[in-house]
């Protein structure tokens, strides 16, 4: 997407772009180790983590990360980027306001609606598609218009 | 052809590129987060997570594979 925006590319969403991105891959990241350790020792030695707490306290802990704080910066992500793609309209302007919807669900919803962490892939590939689709020429044509 | 035609198609195969890895990436996270939901339920007993352990693993497993799909479709 970056090639496409080039000289266009504002300093200042492409910081907040880029930031919120990386944060929310460290989220995936984060909750997937913690996850895989949980289901380690589950297979290895349940007993320890049932007795102890230790199993309710990594679940919530990874259902924190991913849920709460990814899908914030997931929220973030698509805010910053519906921006840019408003300003430069390299994608129709229908699928940057979907982009805004979408990341206020993320945003305000406190984890308590389970389905809200697809709407971030589901976007992704909506906007990844209009990429693909769309020749040069035809965003050439909405600029003009 | 030219050299000037050869960058500029190289240059125009970059966001198709990024654009495939981006709706795999949409593909392979909603194809996680469906396989963990049918497996376990949505406050699992540790019994249900050691049952389904294979299908969560699998899950996990794509995380690199996610992540690395994200960054090919931010360029």
């Amino acid at each position: 997407m970056r090639s496409r925006l080039g000289a266009l590319e504002d300093h200042f969403f492409a910081t907040v772009f880029m930031g919120s991105g990386l944060l929310y891959i460290a989220m995936i990241f984060t909750s997937a180790a913690m996850a895989a350790g949980l289901v380690r020792v589950l297979l290895n030695a349940p007993e320890s983590l049932i007795h102890t707490g230790g199993y309710v306290l990594g679940r919530a802990q990874v259902y924190q990360t991913m849920t709460v704080y990814g899908s914030k910066m997931a929220g973030v992500f698509m805010f910053s980027t519906s921006t840019i793609l408003l300003r430069t309209m390299i994608v129709p302007r229908w699928i940057a306001f979907v982009g805004y919807v979408f990341g206020t669900i993320l945003l305000l919803s406190v984890g308590t609606i389970v389905w809200v962490s697809l709407v971030f892939p589901l976007w992704v590939f909506l906007v990844s598609a209009a990429i693909l689709i769309e020749s040069p020429a035809q965003i050439a044509d909405r600029n003009d218009h | 052809m030219t050299s000037e035609e050869t960058l500029s198609r190289k240059e125009l195969q970059t966001p198709r590129a990024a654009a495939i890895a981006g709706m795999l990436f949409g593909v392979l996270l909603i194809t996680s987060q469906l396989l963990v939901w049918v497996s376990i339920p949505v406050n699992p007993a540790a019994t249900d997570v050691i049952r389904h352990s294979r299908a969560v693993s699998l899950a996990l497993n794509l995380r690199p594979l996610q992540v690395s799909l994200f960054f090919g479709s931010l360029p």
